[in-house]
């Protein structure tokens, strides 16, 4: 069994397997409506304390407004997996496509891509991202397209370096000679053979949309309230951290869990793909 | 006839009596009178004494009068009795005050360029001096003006300057230049590019300020202000101070933004942006000098850091939220009282005034118009114009209409719509949840529950089944409302939108970011969102509220300005001199305020700021309010260390 854990990562995939299982089966699982304040059980304990105001109706204990920590918890989960799916995604597909074509055509496209992934990767990406939610107002698709922005140039550089590896291998001249177009040859030739890099990419970079996005929320730029967020619900109790721990800590809690498994996979992954890593 | 001998006598028994009382005085003074006992007694000494020469011969009466003026010169040395009394002290001034504070905000030395948020202007009255003050007890007290007159026809207003006032660092005297500058500068009738807070509140009725000498300044009064001098001049809200126009002369507007001189009995040593600020305590002050040396103000933005410091004895002054105040009271902490605030939404923007009141101009309504397009979606709002509608608009002129049957169904179920909401919204559980019990229920948006002017009946009780009636009876069955919450929705703002989604089905959106981005929407009436705002509760209900004017001009920068009989009524209790008169009005506006619940009051809570009292004693005799008081502590000169 300790040979089994030790090998593959089974507790970070339970928690992402949980953390998946909750965003999908929220609307059955939540005791409590998420959003619903009740300002009579406000700062009720965890229910394991000795506290006469403590319940297991209210397993984590409750916020500043009565709402259920744990519910709250649940619901941000299908926040977060949506944001993480969407952000990631999304930038997956661009950097991977531009990834592609640059090291693909190589020459002066190259030279454009990568000098714009160059600056690209200069800016700060955290004030970049307040100052767009600023202008464009705060959202659920705001929040997405931004994070979109600085998860897709990490994929280009991966992407391009692969291509340029194999697009110089026999098997893509062959294609060549028998008469395939460049699109077939990026497609069917080229794209399978950095697969594994971008599910590597992927799965490394949820963990940092997760920490961006608790800190958007955190700073009051992310998905604006009732919607429930890990870190807007740091945010907003920080100033009852010592009177009520349990609202600021089970979030928090939660976000490193996740972040520190999806991290834990990543390098599963990483030393899955690549041989040299594997034989070590 | 009485001879010249015998009225050198009278002279001289009459300067003896003078000096006895001036003795007196200053003996009064130093023995802890008030200030306003000594000057009482001694000018009563002296109108007594120019009645009784009047009746003399014309040559005799002005050789009195010279002596009485001289005389007069003496007693205003003992009318600063507490300034004497305090330059008596000097050697008293001891100790470093630490506070830490929310914010030191950021300073700008230029008033014309202090946007709303500048701190100097709006906080660190112990530094820069309003033209007048505010006492604690609530009345207008001389500050850098030690008189004033108001001209019988009503079209000027007359300052006289103090003499004597120094700017800090050297910047040489007060004068009426300076008086005239200052005042002309941060309003917009005479420099359009002003960017001052109080500037909106000038345009209504003052225009030109002229130094006609040394130590007199003349203000134009464009419309009778019954406020004047408190509101807009003293430090009982976010007024402009005396700035040194020679410092902007040399230095121009840029220049000067960074230069911090002021004429309080503190000035400014350092100030870092959102750091800290050390400030020195003068010498001696010709209001009031101070009793510490000197202040250390640290920014510290966490609360639970500023419970810290102030627990363990690191910081002397702090703000904290409101149920946070028990703890700090435990640690030794004095609450003192800085004001009063009133929680409101504000659920009708610009919308329904047609006409400027003022200058009787058509005004745009192009967040009114983009509503009409779809008045379902905008249920809450009394829409008069609607296609095939009977509205009659004059209805809401009327104080409360005389026949209610009179209202047209669109205007009338909106009504219902507002007091179902106001209905769903329970109070005393948001005053003893978010409050912990020390905020109470409020019932008019600008007049507190503790008014004498306040009416029970203008209360409306939580009752869910009758809001969820009222809301059947005007044929609503939810909606989903606009709400712009500042940069973050408050407890206070979720909890109202979760009541509001229990009880009526209501769906809130909040819509979010600071005011300077949203206050071009004002300023062109295209807001439509609610706002929950905060009014001063401390503010006489007697005082037309300046932002209801607001609709006076070109825009109308603030929500809830478009309501036509606030529009009228602040009118007229501007130009009303009579206080009993206006405050006929204010319980006027506060009928009409109930029966068509265009802003319902939510709650009304105390903002304190917490002392160590064993570390320091305070006994405050000015006030200054501000609905978001992070950083200020006034009056800093009356803060003893023990």
């Amino acid at each position: 069994m300790i040979e089994v854990l030790r090998r593959y990562p089974v507790i970070p995939a339970l928690i992402i397997a949980l953390l998946l299982f909750t965003a999908v089966a929220e609307q059955w699982i939540l005791p409590h409506n998420p959003e619903r304040a009740d300002l009579r059980v406000r700062h009720t304990p965890p229910f394991w304390m000795d506290h006469e105001d403590a319940s297991i109706s209210y397993f984590l204990g409750t916020d500043a407004l009565g709402r259920d920590i744990l519910s709250k918890i649940i619901a941000g989960a299908r926040v977060t997996v949506l944001v993480v799916v969407a952000a990631v995604g999304t930038g997956i597909i661009v950097g991977t496509t531009v990834g592609l074509v640059s090291g693909f055509f190589g020459g002066i496209v190259d030279d454009v891509v990568m000098r714009i992934v160059d600056a690209w990767n200069i800016l700060p990406g955290l004030l970049i991202i307040l100052v767009v939610v600023l202008v464009l107002g705060q959202g659920l698709w705001t929040l997405i397209g931004v994070l979109a922005m600085i998860s897709w140039p990490g994929a280009v550089r991966l992407v391009r370096a692969e291509t340029l590896s194999l697009k110089s291998r026999e098997y893509v001249s062959l294609a060549r000679v028998a008469g395939a177009s460049n699109t077939r040859i990026m497609i069917r030739h080229i794209l399978p053979g950095v697969v594994n890099i971008v599910i590597v990419t992927a799965t490394l970079g949820t963990g940092n949309i997760i920490l961006t996005e608790a800190a958007l929320s955190f700073l009051g730029a992310g998905i604006p309230p009732p919607e429930p967020s890990w870190g807007r619900m740091i945010s907003e109790e920080r100033q009852y951290i010592d009177a009520a721990w349990w609202t600021s800590l089970f979030p928090g809690l939660v976000i490193a869990m996740v972040v520190m498994s999806g991290n834990f996979l990543g390098d599963w992954f990483r030393d899955r793909v690549d041989p040299t890593l594997r034989q070590l | 006839m009485k001879s010249i001998p015998e009225l050198s006598k009278r002279r001289s028994v009459a300067a003896m009596l003078l000096a006895i009382g001036a003795a007196v005085a200053i003996f009064a003074g130093a023995c802890g009178e008030t200030e306003v006992e000594v000057t009482r007694v001694v000018k009563e000494t002296v109108i007594v004494e120019v009645e009784k020469v009047v009746e003399v011969e014309k040559q005799v009466e002005v050789e009195v009068e010279k002596v009485v003026e001289k005389e007069v010169e003496v007693v205003v040395t003992a009318t600063a009795a507490m300034s004497d009394d305090a330059m008596m002290m000097p050697s008293e001034q001891s100790g470093t005050l630490v506070a830490a504070l929310q914010t030191v905000g950021l300073p700008v030395g230029t008033p014309e360029l202090c946007v709303p948020t500048c701190s100097n202007e709006q906080y660190y009255y112990s530094v820069w001096d309003t033209p007048v003050q505010w006492s604690a007890d609530g009345r207008v007290i001389p500050a850098v003006a030690e008189r004033w007159e108001l001209a019988s026809d009503y079209k000027s207003f007359t300052w006289h300057v103090r003499p004597g006032i120094q700017f800090h660092k050297g910047w040489g005297e007060v004068d009426a230049e300076d008086f005239a500058w200052s005042t002309n500068t941060v309003n917009p009738n005479v420099n359009p590019e002003t960017l001052h807070d109080v500037g909106g509140d000038l345009t209504c009725c003052y225009g030109e300020t002229v130094a006609v000498d040394k130590y007199t300044a003349v203000m134009e009064i464009i419309k009778y202000d019954s406020r004047l001098p408190g509101w807009l001049f003293s430090n009982l809200r976010d007024a402009y101070s005396i700035s040194s126009k020679k410092i902007y002369d040399e230095l121009g507007p840029e220049g000067m933004r960074d230069v911090f001189v002021g004429t309080g009995p503190f000035e400014i040593r350092e100030w870092l942006d959102n750091d800290k600020i050390i400030l020195d305590a003068l010498p001696e002050h010709y209001n009031q000098a101070a009793h510490i040396a000197s202040a250390r103000i640290i920014e510290v933005p966490e609360e639970a850091s500023r419970i810290a410091m102030f627990e363990s004895g690191e910081a002397m002054i702090t703000h904290v939220s409101l149920p946070n105040t028990p703890r700090l009271e435990d640690a030794g902490g004095v609450r003192r009282l800085l004001q009063t605030v009133i929680l409101h939404a504000g659920m009708n923007p610009n919308f329904l005034e047609r006409t400027n009141p003022k200058t009787g101009e058509t005004l745009e309504n192009p967040g009114y118009d983009e509503a009409k397009k779809n008045p379902e979606d905008f249920p809450w709002v009394s829409f008069y114009d609607l296609p095939g509608s009977d509205c009659d608009w004059d209805v809401l002129l009327e104080e409360v209409p005389s026949d209610p049957s009179s209202i047209c169904p669109e205007m009338e179920n909106a009504r219902k719509v507002r007091w179902a909401m106001a209905k769903a919204i329970d109070k005393q559980a948001l005053a003893d949840g978010i409050y912990d019990g020390l905020a109470w229920p409020g019932c008019n948006w600008a007049i507190s529950a503790n008014d004498t002017l306040h009416d029970d009946a203008w209360c409306v009780d939580y009752d869910p089944d009758g809001a969820q009636a009222l809301m059947s009876e005007a044929g609503v069955d939810g909606f989903t409302i606009g709400w712009w919450a500042g940069n973050e929705p408050s407890e206070a703002h979720q909890a109202i939108a979760s009541m509001w989604k229990d009880t009526l089905n209501i769906d809130v959106e909040f819509h979010l970011g600071p005011f300077t981005t949203w206050h071009p929407t004002f300023v062109d009436r295209s807001f439509i969102h609610l706002v929950h705002d905060g009014e001063q509760g401390g503010m006489p209900a007697h005082f037309a509220k300046g932002r209801e004017a607001q609709a006076w001009f070109a825009g109308g920068i603030m929500w809830s300005g478009g309501i036509p009989f606030y529009q009228r009524i602040y009118g007229d209790m501007l130009g009303e001199e009579d206080i009993q008169r206006r405050n006929e009005m204010a319980v006027q506006f506060g009928n009409h305020e109930a029966f068509w619940h265009w802003d319902p009051a939510t709650v009304e809570f105390p903002v304190y700021t917490i002392y160590n009292g064993d570390a320091i004693s305070w006994t405050p005799k000015k006030a200054a309010m501000h609905t978001a008081p992070v950083n200020m502590i006034y009056p800093l000169e009356d803060i003893i260390i023990k």
